[in-house]
């Protein structure tokens, strides 16, 4: 008997692309929620159809509420992104050279990190004030955790070689950081951008629709806010649509530098 | 396998259910629903409520009843609490209102509470007018569909031309909030209304813009009902709105003991003493009339302004029979 070598789902030539099953299961969901609206006989005023919804989409997104909502909670979060990567590096980096910047570092991660962004948010108000740095604080705090501890395990767990041939060449601190250091960690500061960046879209929404910060400041949390006080059920749908595929497009953007980057130099296997 | 079906059938059916018993008011055998949930906002303007609430008229009259009083932070809550069902009697502003209608919901006006002259009120001297506004100075509104939201939204028209001119400048805040923020400077003006506007301006604040001014001395709170609800009950909700307008008699006449009850209650708004809210109502501030005005003139300026679709043909389609044909 003769067994074959290859996997049951390759080889045939006819395989499904990998991108089908998805889509399938959204479409399904789809139809499961038209349904629902259809058939339930719920009030329009509290569900909205995937119908009302594209059309809300439509409309906001040619009138340009919708992208310029979007383009203001994507500013929060890239701000906040920035400054928390930058503080989050700094952290890891004298975390791994100074014994005092180690147990900074612990202290500071055991105490903070457990926070959620939104319980700060009534203290960033009295700071800040009614203003876009409220929530931009809250992703900075909120993203500078992940990304210095899991840069931090990055720098620990680099082998000795790296770091005995850094020694050898004569690279100074910097150099060693940002030549060995970095490029050897990448694989664990991918992972906490990664955490950094859930976290902070979910604080900078949810900081949008407490905050109820209006017009030129008004972000995607405030677009849904908005349509609720003015009852209207298909434009707060539209906000979550497009938060959640704002969502999944900054994880498929994470996934590829991950495939330009570790997955091509072989630190990670592709999924 | 076949088990795993039935068993998620079953959860199905249970939660269709589950959802088609939420909601629905039944009735006991005096032709009053089992339950009563009256939701209003903090204020002066819901001393009505207040008095019918401490003076436990309705409590004595259908003793089959649960009656509950919720208090919530603006229009827009109280409209939710009725699309849901969590509440039957509602207390809002007419702008609130309009916008459910517009949408379709099946509520109509009781009757009117008052009409209060409220003010936007602001700390930095620097602010007089509304041209005198930047940028970066938050007027607080409980919400942006709130009357006060409309009321400005009419100023900034007849002022600086536009409607919507200040529309970047509202922040929704609760009005006790609004109060906090204004004294402690993160918000330019707070538009909330008594008792809250009195202590801001005792605090230091003036007063940039007077409600009455934009729309003339029009635009009463209103106390609506789902119409489903008053076609089931007409007895119970006839019952309920001659309450209200003795309520509302009372305590035009007894100033004293309406006081007695604000101070009593959380409805009121603040923590002021009888003698304090009794100085509020004997104020010219404050003018308790039951039939509604303003609903006509906000209605077309609403729509003027793109934030409802329609008007109405007239102020009938907007009242239930209690005061069918008598609003402006």
């Amino acid at each position: 008997m003769r067994i074959g070598l290859s996997r049951p789902t390759e080889g045939t030539g006819r395989t499904l692309p990998s991108w089908l099953p998805y889509v399938l299961i959204s479409a399904g969901l789809v139809v499961i929620w038209q349904l629902y609206v259809s058939l339930s006989g719920a009030s329009a005023l509290l569900i909205a159809s995937p119908l009302s919804t594209i059309q809300a989409l439509v409309t906001d997104v040619r009138n340009g509420q919708l992208l310029s909502a979007t383009l203001v909670s994507l500013q929060n979060l890239a701000i906040g992104m920035a400054l928390g990567i930058g503080i989050g590096m700094v952290l890891a980096s004298l975390s791994t050279y100074s014994r005092f910047g180690r147990y900074l570092l612990t202290v500071l991660t055991a105490i903070f990190s457990p926070l959620p962004g939104i319980a700060i948010l009534p203290l960033t108000m009295l700071w800040f004030g009614l203003s876009p740095a409220a929530i931009i604080f809250i992703v900075v705090f909120g993203s500078i955790w992940p990304i210095s501890a899991n840069t931090d395990t990055g720098f620990r767990t680099i082998g000795a070689t790296p770091r005995m041939v850094a020694l050898n060449l004569g690279l100074s601190t910097t150099q060693t950081i940002r030549d060995v250091f970095l490029p050897a960690a990448l694989p664990h500061i991918l992972s906490g951008l990664r955490l950094a960046w859930a976290f902070g879209w979910r604080s900078v929404v949810g900081a949008e629709i407490v905050f109820g910060v209006a017009g030129s400041a008004g972000g995607l949390g405030w677009y849904i806010n908005n349509a609720r006080y003015f009852l209207n059920p298909p434009a707060i749908f539209a906000g979550l649509v497009i938060i959640s595929l704002l969502g999944v497009l900054l994880d498929t953007l994470f996934q590829w530098i991950e495939t330009q980057t570790i997955v091509k130099w072989g630190m990670k296997q592709a999924h | 396998m076949h088990k795993r079906y039935w068993s998620l059938t079953i959860l199905l059916a249970a939660l269709l259910l589950f959802a088609s018993a939420c909601g629905n008011a039944t009735s006991n055998s005096s032709g009053a629903p089992s339950s009563f949930t009256i939701v209003y906002q903090p204020g002066l303007g819901s001393v009505t409520f207040i008095t019918l609430k401490l003076q436990k008229t309705l409590n004595k009259q259908f003793p089959n009843t649960n009656f509950q009083w919720k208090i919530v932070n603006s229009g827009s809550a109280v409209r939710e609490a009725i699309l849901s069902h969590q509440g039957e009697l509602g207390s809002l502003g007419i702008s609130p209102f309009l916008v459910g209608w517009d949408r379709g919901m099946d509520w109509k006006v009781l009757l009117a509470t008052s009409r209060g002259d409220t003010w936007l009120v602001a700390k930095d001297p620097r602010i007089k007018m509304l041209k005198d506004f930047g940028p970066n100075d938050k007027i607080g509104v409980v919400a942006p569909d709130a009357q006060q939201a409309l009321v400005l939204r009419k100023a900034a028209q007849q002022q600086l031309g536009d409607a919507h001119a200040l529309d970047k400048n509202l922040v929704a805040i609760g009005s006790a909030d609004g109060e906090q923020a204004l004294l402690s400077g993160q918000l330019a003006a707070n538009f909330a209304g008594s008792p809250f506007q009195e202590s801001e301006v005792a605090a230091g604040g003036h007063i940039v813009l007077h409600s009455n001014e934009p729309f003339g001395p029009v635009g009463t709170g209103l106390i609506v009902l789902p119409q489903s609800f008053y076609n089931q009950y007409p007895t119970f909700s006839k019952t309920v709105y001659q309450d209200l307008l003795e309520a509302s008699a009372y305590v035009s006449s007894h100033h004293d003991q309406a006081a007695q009850y604000l101070a009593q209650d959380a409805g009121s708004g603040g923590k002021g003493s009888a003698a304090q809210f009794k100085t509020l109502l004997d104020s010219k501030y404050l003018v308790f009339e039951t039939t509604p005005s303003g609903l006509m003139d906000y209605a077309t300026f609403m729509q003027s302004i793109g934030f409802t679709s329609k008007v109405p043909s007239s102020v009938s389609d907007l009242e239930l029979p209690t005061i069918a044909g008598t609003g402006s």
